[in-house]
This record gives C-alpha cells, structure tokens and sequence, in this order.
C-alpha cells in the first residue's frame, strides 16, 4: 500500500472519538471536539503517537483530511444540532491548496452546514506562512466555518500571530486552566488571556477542567465555553450526545447562575475576584 | 524525543503479524535514519535473520494464533546470528514463564504491548546508543 495513503488511514482501524465542549453559562453542548485515534493494540494507539507518525513522515495533510472526512461522515448521522470542532495542522493550511474546496465538498457531501463546523489550528513546531494561513482563514470565515486556536497560553502562538489569524475562539491550554483556582500565576495568565479575547473580538474555551473549583474560576472570569473531564470524557460520538455529562457536577446550579450573572455585567475589568 | 546518535546504516527487523504494526514502525523508524525491514511470520523472519546482520530486531511474542510462542524462536536465531544484535520482545501476554525464557534468550528487553510509539523509540535508540 503506498505510504501516501497512511495505508488506507491504519487499514481502516483508526477511529474517531468526541469530546463535549459546553456553554458554562447554559451547562449545554455547545461542540463535539473530533479527537483522533490510531488502531487499538498498536504503539500509535494514542492521539500523541498517531501524531508523533504523522510528524515524523510529514503527513499531516493527508492525515488532516483523513480525520475531517471520517469525523463528518460521523457527525452526519447523529442526533443533535451543536457544532464540530475538527483539528487541523497549520502546515495543512499553508501548503494544501485544494484544502477550503475540499473541506466545502465534503460538508456538502454529508449535508452539514457550514456554520456548525470549527476548525482548531493546533500548535506545530515549525515555521509557517502565517499571511498564507490568514488568508487561508478568511476564506474559511467567509464561508461561515468558524476558526479557534488551540492551546492558547503556554506555547507558541504569540501575541502577533494571535491578531493575524485574528480567530473566533481561543482555546486556552489545560495547563493554564488546570489548578487555576490555587494558582495565583495561573489565574493571571487567564485574566491575560481574556483581556486579549476580549480586544480581538474573540470567545474562549478553556480546556483541561477537571475541577469544580477551576470551573467556578473560569465562570468567574466570564470564559464563556468549557471542555474537560469535569464534563465527559472523549467517546463514541452517540455515547456522548446521549450523555455529555459524566456525573452530575456539584454545584452546578450555582455555577451557571455565576455564569450569567458575569455575562451580563457590564464591565469585565470588575470580574469576580479569586 | 531525543533519538540518540543513529547512523544511516544501522539495520532493523520488525517481526509483528498486524500489517498496521510493521507499516508504522517501519515509517517511523525509517524516518529517523534506520534500514527497516518487516517480516509477517516466523519462518520469514528466520531467513532474513540468516541473510542480514541486524543491529536491533523487535518481534512480537505471537506471530500466529493466540497461544504461538514464536518470537521467542526469533530472538533465539537473532542471537545465535550475532551477540550484538539488541533484541525487544512486544507481548501482551506477559507472564512469569515467559520472562524466565525471554531472558534465558537474551532478550534485551521485554515491553508490555502496545507500548505508545514515543516509548517504544526511546528503548530503541537507547539500545542503539548503548
């Protein structure tokens, strides 16, 4: 089987997961983030060693599209209305000039607006055009797909590239929100990082909470969406449409009251102070 | 990850009867400087051991059936080829008697399967390198 074809995307074992990502302030299923996975019982089992592979044979184009196609045909069957969140290489975007067409025919194809789809720019070690990417993302925008940067916070976007790609959503990286509530330096990142949100017109996901405390913190600062095992697990995707919340999340109730109340403050400089 | 010093002519065997496992590896490694051969069955990988000096070899313990012991007679012929071939054991079946004879063997290391790829490397280059 030639390599180019990834043969045949792991001969047809690679699998797709999804992960809830929830409006705090409504506790509701906002996206599914599509989260590759390679053949069980093989070393590339795990998304970080799937895409160890791909990186080292410099694949991730084709990778890329394998994920989107296979999670769309997924999306497609399922009973809900929230929206895809479909990760993407930002090397992807620079080099695979047929990229917006094909995203346009396969959403097409499986009768999907483009509205509901996210397409998550993840970080990569390595240089890329980031005028090419932008313009990239514009026409993305204009079809109605929406565009987030994910790991916001401990990597490599810089501030610079952040305003260029100027993005609908920024994804902050778990590292940041996880411990949040006990970390003074984190919450400031997190405060600095709304504060750039808030100037470029952008939404924030904050990733990785796994804590009621944490959560509370991300409500607090009025960080409108959240993703993590607080919630729900990554899984088959009729397993967490049917259940998007792992247990019932203590304090729940008070949260989201939290939530709306930061939402409909008039002035974010005065959010609730941790 | 860091890979060690590895030259270009350094030579791996892959025995493993899933296709996926012999397609990844061998990219994988491949990619990071190694010759990288496969070989599907027992038999197979025997006549590649006889024809090539093999700097390291990674074999799965049951090439054939769920209860076939066949790695093991692939580490044997590796050893007996040269005693600087590094050899590592993948099984998922791990048990005490199969520790015993992999190390009567000289099997280098014996690595629960799957073992993710990063970690899989790191062995590798850390026998190479050794």
């Amino acid at each position: 089987m030639p390599k180019h074809t990834l043969e045949s995307w792991f001969a047809g074992r690679a699998t797709i997961l999804f992960q809830p990502i929830l409006e705090i302030a409504e506790m509701e299923t906002f996206a599914f983030e599509a989260l590759s996975r390679g053949p069980a019982g093989t070393p590339i089992e795990n998304a970080a060693s799937l895409f160890e592979l791909v990186r080292a044979t410099r694949q991730e184009q084709r990778a890329d599209r394998h994920c989107i196609d296979l999670a769309l045909r997924t999306a497609s069957r399922a009973d809900t209305t929230a929206a895809f969140a479909l990760n993407v290489h930002p090397s992807t975007l620079e080099a695979d000039g047929g990229f917006v067409e094909f995203l346009a025919a396969t959403l097409a194809r499986e009768s999907i607006d483009p509205r509901r789809v996210i397409i998550e720019i993840l970080e990569e070690p390595r240089h890329f055009d980031v005028q090419r990417v932008a313009a990239v993302v514009r026409e993305l925008q204009h079809e109605g797909v929406r565009i987030a940067l994910d790991d916001v916070g401990v990597g490599l976007w810089n501030y610079r590239v952040v305003a260029q790609l100027s993005p609908d959503l920024l994804k902050v990286d778990q590292r940041v929100v996880d411990g949040c509530a006990t970390d003074g330096d984190r919450r400031s990142v997190l405060r600095s990082i709304c504060l750039l949100a808030d100037n470029i017109g952008a939404e924030l996901v904050a990733e990785g909470i796994e804590r009621d405390a944490d959560l509370e913190v991300v409500a607090g600062l009025r960080i409108r969406y959240g993703q993590g095992f607080l919630f729900q697990h990554p899984g088959p995707l009729a397993e967490v449409v049917e259940r998007p919340f792992v247990s019932q999340i203590p304090n729940a109730a008070a949260t989201k009251e939290m939530a709306c109340r930061e939402r409909r403050s008039s002035s974010w400089t005065t959010p609730t102070r941790f | 990850m860091s890979t060690g010093s590895v030259s270009e002519t350094r030579r791996m065997l892959v025995v493993d009867d899933e296709r996926v496992i012999r397609f990844a590896l061998k990219s994988y490694f491949g990619e990071h400087g190694l010759t990288v051969d496969c070989a599907a069955e027992r038999d197979e990988a025997l006549e590649m051991i006889a024809r090539t000096n093999y700097d390291i070899v990674i074999a799965d313990l049951r090439l054939s059936g769920t209860t076939s012991e066949e790695g093991l007679d692939v580490i044997r012929a590796a050893r007996r080829q040269s005693r600087d071939t590094r050899v590592i054991l993948l099984t998922a079946y791990r048990t005490s008697a199969v520790d015993e004879r992999a190390k009567d063997l000289g099997v280098d290391m014996l690595l629960h399967k799957p073992k993710p790829l990063a970690q899989l490397a790191q062995a590798v280059f850390s026998l190479l390198a050794s």
